[in-house]
């Protein structure tokens, strides 16, 4: 018993006490294996799982120093079984390597031959294999590398992806760090993925994706194809390249439904990418159009499938990833992790935040009664049809005005889903209205004046959910939203993360209709946030008036 | 073991032993208290005196039983005492089996203590053995036109000067069994050669005296004198401690799944129609509770040998054990689970494979029981206490097994090997093929009395078990961390959050759903926060605080309740009602000017109100006129306390105090009747007058040898003759 800050579960989750003397140490021990999961006030959780182990593996550590980060930090002695559980697991990775043989090109080499063994008589795999060399060796056909290795992490003997890459079309990239400098982390995380090769790297919103992005296109000195979620992510990416980097106009090409270039920098949207026509991809053939050096995939959390298939092909070609989370709604994890590479490099959100470049956020909840005739209909109403009633219920402009009447002056967006409800609170306060029909140019006009503050209010739909960049905002109001998915709040909050200049905490409100499926909603994202370690409180509307006062 | 010791003392003074029951008569009381507890059935009843002792001992199923008590050299012994002449030496004995008198004396020695064999430099096996076993080492029955051990061996030289290849075949018919398979020209061959001799229904099987010829003049080829240790890998521990913690875990892990017991009364898992609980409830049960179906099963098995469940007959529910057992340490409660465990005669890890009959083996009935199971496992736990430090493998301790018990049939020892292991895993007193630290102290408690055993387990949790915390860690996500093992005043916690993770600590997590189920259960909410702010390190979280408050704010809007009868009228029938006398019993209770409710059954409520002077109409649910049905609503039945399992075949009288009376009905010497004396005679081999009534009632006095009396028969032969006659016991008189 070495009466540590960490409590190990048989669930194989990790509680670290943040208060304890000895935290701070533990968690740089255990961030390289454990993925946090949880990080509200006093107690973080992180959870040990394979993929994580492997990433770690991949990274460099080995079960001994995995085990000894474990067992150094317990506050109890760590039961044998999981200790013999982690080591297996990690031991498991690279037994089997990819390797480029000068002569039968890709083999499969095993280090372990009763691994070997055990792949070979399995079904699937079988057929992407070719003649075996010796003992230990066996030919793979090069147009199944990236398949095999999901095959492979599939029967859980993933491979180490030994074999390198082409070097693509070279081209001149640099940064003009005249103004402005890379962040230590973001330097950091460039090094990580220059030196792995391929991989992800994961960074908060709003931590300078986009930067460590052209830093590795810097790095490389290649032609790059970056894919991205959509039209207005890739507009800025390409104002970024621009301000950021030595790359001209016209060096940079936007292929998305608008426009098709192809030029030494592509941008393209997912979109365009998976759009289907009679059966096929027409543009899937993007992705092998040039000799691309570089293949960058932005939120990486939300490649389509087709955009995966279409990976596995381009296993010899360099990938970066960049996401916020490695948690994926579907759950293809494991398909990051053999297609696009193992983390190259993660920096939890907190400790960004509390180097100061993320603003911290105060979340309050306020609880709205709905009127009794009201309650009525919201009982007789069929299933399908009460979300809406809660959650678009016209008893929420007037909390949104008081809001918004106390951060006068203040850059606030209003997000929500309905769009008659988005209507009305947007002649109500007199505002903007975005929503996906706006056109591209209209909505970039709003955004330019919002950031120059020429208006301080703009109420969005979904569309802000997407790859937008609001610098300056600093509340938000959500007014409704749906089912209270993880991914969409922690898009939302990331519009509040901007590094403001006095420092203030940005402030972030959600308006929830009491008893209503809207509360339940709302619990599910409290929890979200309150994980993610954001102060959250709850009021009633009724007692709004005194809070803002107050506050 | 002092026995040995007796016997020399007492061959110096006495001359040579002559019967079963002058062998007996010469062990001390620990040589006969070992006697009865190996052969418990010799002291159920007493037997009064040693002779009828002796006698009951050399009775046919009383010995056939005993082999079961035999390891394999032992049993190896007996099978060849019974191929010898009557009378051997040890050291015939110790050829026979390709011994030497030194490596078998322990053997022959417990033989003795059990009874089975007496004498000395002429050793006897009693008579039921060297007539009743019917294959000994895989020899055919003595017949008596089998060459005679010369022939047998010449037919043999013969058979090999003929065909020198025979030589190999012989090797191989030498160790097997007696009938073989065979049709071709080798069959006709060694037929001819008078090596094998065809039956009537044509199958081969070799003559006794030619197999041991074959077999150089031996019964075994070799002896087993001592038992195959477990054997296995060396124990690896990668952390000092990791495998104590580990059984902790489990043993604090076994006690999680007996709470969930508690979930039956809600949900209780039915009655199977021949006993037992359904193995779709079990895996059902196990999957809710997180656990696999042989950790469950073997807890819930646990749980039911000391009362804590049981059934009226449809459902399983907790019984009140149940709750005085709830009551005490954590530690003390892992100990009368594990000891339950260690002293069960049912196996866990078999529930749902179907026995020799093809049933399927479901939990708690008593086709999970076995006899012998309780002594096996307490067999397999001692092999595993003497190999320390190794992960045994299942083979070997198989093998183990399979030699302290060589009746048992193969299947049988790997099943219950495999059972123990995994059983013993559940509970944290195995791991990987080794006793863990709570392990040892169980097999050191096994010969320990009830109390004594309890407070070693108990106290050995105790020591290695990281003491309880009494302080949760609350966050704003509506999550309670208890760093560690809760302290009493924590449990409370429990009921009114979700455990999300568990281990060396526990997550609690707080949900509208949770605390409105405690809040229904009629837990009181203040009370919690009382808790949370006595408890928490920090300040509650005001979230926490409000969720709260908003379920009690929500908690009892809707009031629900029990009536069995509801009785509407005008406001003023009801009033007189009320007040009638008649109607007291009724205990109604007004809802409404027009509607009273009462616990009575309908049928009740119609007579009452008749008596009242009413006439009351009965109408249904709803609200039409309904037949007399509904008089007839009482349901259920007393709840069955009597659950536990029958005692097993063990001693039921401590040894010592058996062994006393014995010792004085010997001496005493009186009032032996008829049986006894028929016994006593039988155990000397001495001769009586028998009288035996006939058919008239006259009495004919034969002067005869009692030689067994089996199933109320006497069977005695008459002395100078050669024939046998048998008799109804009750029909003989003795003089």
């Amino acid at each position: 018993m070495t009466d540590g800050p960490l409590i190990v579960q048989s669930d194989k989750s990790l509680l670290l006490e943040v208060s304890h003397p000895r935290a701070a140490t533990a968690r740089a021990a255990i961030a390289p294996f454990a993925e946090l999961e949880r990080a509200p006030e006093h107690v973080h959780t992180y959870r040990i799982t394979d993929l994580g182990l492997w990433n770690a593996r991949a990274a460099g550590y080995d079960a001994e120093s995995v085990v000894a980060a474990l067992v150094d930090h317990s506050r109890y002695t760590v039961p044998h079984a999981l200790l013999i559980d982690v080591a297996d697991t990690m031991d498991r990775y690279g037994r089997l390597q990819l390797l480029s043989d000068h002569t039968h090109g890709l083999v499969l080499h095993a280090l372990d031959r009763s691994v070997l063994e055990e792949v070979l008589r399995t079904k699937r795999i079988t057929p992407m294999l070719g003649e075996r060399l010796d003992e230990s060796t066996v030919i793979v056909h090069p147009s199944e590398r990236g398949a095999l290795k999901q095959a492979l992490l599939k029967v859980g003997w993933p491979a180490e992806d030994l074999a390198g890459y082409v070097d693509g079309e070279a081209h001149p990239i640099s940064l003009l760090e005249d103004e402005w400098q890379l962040r230590p982390y973001q330097t950091e995380a460039i090094d990580g993925f220059r030196h792995g090769g391929s991989g992800v790297v994961v960074l908060p919103c709003g931590a300078g994706k986009t930067l460590v992005g052209a830093g590795a296109m810097a790095a490389m000195q290649r032609t790059t194809l970056i894919l991205v979620t959509n039209t207005v992510s890739a507009r800025q990416w390409k104002a970024e390249l621009l301000a950021r980097t030595t790359l001209t106009e016209e060096e940079i090409g936007e292929y998305s439904g608008a426009t098709k270039e192809i030029r030494p920098v592509t941008i393209a949207t997912y979109q365009v990418l998976t759009m289907k026509r009679k059966g096929v991809h027409p543009h899937l053939e993007l992705m092998s159009a040039r000799d691309w050096g570089l293949v960058v995939y932005d939120e990486v959390h939300l490649l389509p499938a087709p955009v995966f298939r279409m990976t596995a092909d381009l296993q010899a070609r360099r990938r970066l990833g960049l996401t916020a989370t490695l948690v994926r709604e579907d759950g293809r994890e494991g398909e990051v992790f053999s297609l696009i590479g193992p983390k190259r490099y993660d920096a939890p959100w907190k400790d960004i935040e509390s180097q100061g470049y993320i603003a911290p956020a105060d979340c309050t909840e306020v609880r709205v009664a709905m009127p009794a005739d009201d309650r009525m209909a919201y009982a007789m109403a069929e299933p399908e049809d009460r979300a809406r009633l809660g959650a678009a219920h016209p008893a929420k402009s007037a909390v949104v005005e008081r809001i918004s009447r106390t951060h006068e002056g203040e850059p606030m967006l209003v997000i929500g889903q309905y769009l008659d409800q988005l209507e009305e609170l947007a002649q109500h306060l007199g505002s903007d209205l975005i929503t996906g029909q706006t056109p591209v140019k209209r909505r970039q006009e709003l955004f330019d004046a919002f950031r120059a503050g020429e208006i301080s209010r703009l109420v969005v739909s979904k569309v802000a959910n997407f790859s937008i960049d609001l610098p300056e905002a600093s509340v938000a109001v959500q007014v409704s939203g749906t089912f209270g998915s993880r991914q969409e709040e922690a898009q939302r909050l990331g519009r509040l993360l901007r590094p403001k200049a006095d420092g203030r905490s940005a402030r972030f409100y959600t308006v929830v209709m009491r008893d209503t499926q809207d509360q339940d909603y709302a619990a599910h994202r409290q929890r979200f946030l309150a994980e993610q370690g954001y102060a959250y409180t709850i009021v009633d509307a009724e007692e709004l008036e005194s809070v803002l006062d107050a506050g | 073991m002092g026995a040995p010791v007796h016997l020399m003392l007492e061959r110096t003074m006495t001359a040579a032993i002559r019967s079963l029951a002058d062998s007996l008569r010469r062990f001390g009381d620990d040589r006969l208290e070992a006697l009865l507890v190996a052969r418990p059935d010799l002291a159920a009843p007493l037997p009064k005196g040693i002779g009828p002792l002796a006698a009951r001992a050399a009775g046919a199923t009383s010995a056939r039983r005993a082999l079961s008590a035999l390891t394999l050299p032992e049993l190896h012994l007996v099978e060849a005492l019974a191929v010898l002449a009557d009378g051997a030496s040890p050291r015939e004995l110790a050829e026979a089996v390709s011994s030497d008198p030194a490596t078998i004396s322990p053997a022959v020695e417990r033989l003795m203590t059990l009874a089975v064999v007496w004498g000395e430099d002429e050793l006897h096996l009693i008579r039921p053995l060297r007539e009743g076993l019917r294959a000994p080492a895989g020899l055919a029955p003595a017949e008596t036109d089998d060459p005679d051990p010369e022939r047998a061996q010449h037919l043999i030289d013969a058979a090999l000067a003929a065909r020198p290849s025979l030589f190999e075949v012989f090797e191989t018919l030498a160790w097997g069994p007696a009938d073989v398979q065979g049709a071709g020209r080798l069959a006709q061959d060694l037929e001819q050669a008078g090596i094998v001799r065809a039956g009537d229904d044509g199958t081969l099987r070799i003559p006794r005296s030619v197999h041991l010829a074959l077999r150089g003049g031996r019964v075994r080829r070799s002896h087993a004198a001592q038992r195959p240790a477990p054997e296995g890998p060396p124990l690896t521990e990668r952390i000092r401690g990791a495998r104590a913690a580990q059984a902790v875990e489990r043993a604090f892990e076994a006690l999680r799944l007996l709470g969930t017991v508690r979930s039956f009364d809600e949900d209780p898992p039915g009655v199977l129609r021949r006993g037992g609980l359904p193995q779709r409830d079990l895996r059902r049960l196990a999957e809710r509770a997180g656990a696999t179906v042989v950790a469950y099963a073997t807890v819930l098995q646990s749980a039911w040998q000391i009362g804590l469940i049981g059934h009226d007959g449809q459902e399983w529910r907790p019984t009140r054990d149940w709750d005085s057992h709830r009551a005490q340490p954590t530690e003390q409660r892992w100990a009368e689970l594990a000891l339950a465990w260690a002293r069960g005669h049912h196996l866990a890890a078999v529930v749902g494979t179907p026995d020799a009959g093809g049933a399927n083996r479901s939990l708690l009935s008593d086709l999970t029981r076995r006899d012998g199971v309780r002594t096996r496992r307490g067999s397999v736990l001692r092999a595993l206490r003497t190999s320390p430090g190794i992960s045994a493998t299942e083979e070997s301790l198989a093998a183990s097994l399979a030699w302290a018990f060589p009746l048992v049939p193969a299947e049988v020892i790997e099943e219950e090997t495999t059972a123990v292991l995994r059983e013993g895993e559940a509970l944290g007193v195995i791991d990987s093929g080794a006793l863990t630290v709570l392990g040892s102290e169980l097999v050191l408690a096994l010969d320990e009395d009830l109390p004594q055993a309890d407070a070693r387990l108990a106290h050995v949790l105790q020591e290695i078990a990281p003491a309880p915390v009494d302080e949760v860690l609350l966050d704003s996500d509506l999550t309670a961390v208890i760093p560690g093992r809760p302290a009493e005043q924590l449990l409370p916690l429990l009921d009114w959050g979700e455990v999300v993770s568990r281990g060396g600590a526990l997550t609690l997590r707080f949900t509208a759903a949770s605390l409105r189920g405690a809040l229904g259960a009629g837990r009181d909410a203040e009370q919690l926060l009382e808790l949370l702010r006595s408890v928490s390190r920090g300040p509650v979280p005001q979230s926490l605080e409000y969720l709260v408050r908003d379920e009690q704010r929500r908690h009892g809007r809707v009031r629900i309740s029990r009536a069995t009868t509801v009785l509407s009228a005008d406001a003023e029938v009801l009033d007189l009602l009320q007040v009638a006398p008649e109607a007291e019993a009724l205990n109604l209770h007004r809802l409404a000017p027009t509607v009273a409710v009462t616990m009575s059954d309908p049928g009740f409520a119609l007579q009452t109100a008749r008596r009242a002077g009413l006439s009351p109409q009965a109408v249904g649910a709803d609200g039409r006129a309904a037949g007399p049905e509904l008089s007839h609503s009482l349901a259920g039945g007393p709840i069955d306390q009597d659950l536990l399992t029958a005692d097993g075949p063990e001693l039921r009288l401590p040894p010592a105090e058996a062994v006393a009376r014995i010792r004085a009905a010997e001496e005493d010497g009186v009032d032996l009747s008829v049986t006894d004396r028929l016994l006593d005679a039988i155990a000397q081999g001495g001769e009586l007058p028998l009288g035996i009534v006939d058919g008239r009632g006259g009495v004919v006095v034969k002067h005869a040898q009692p030689l067994s009396l089996e199933g109320g028969r006497l069977r005695a032969r008459e002395s100078g003759r050669e024939e046998e006659f048998t008799v109804l016991v009750h029909r003989v008189t003795l003089g």
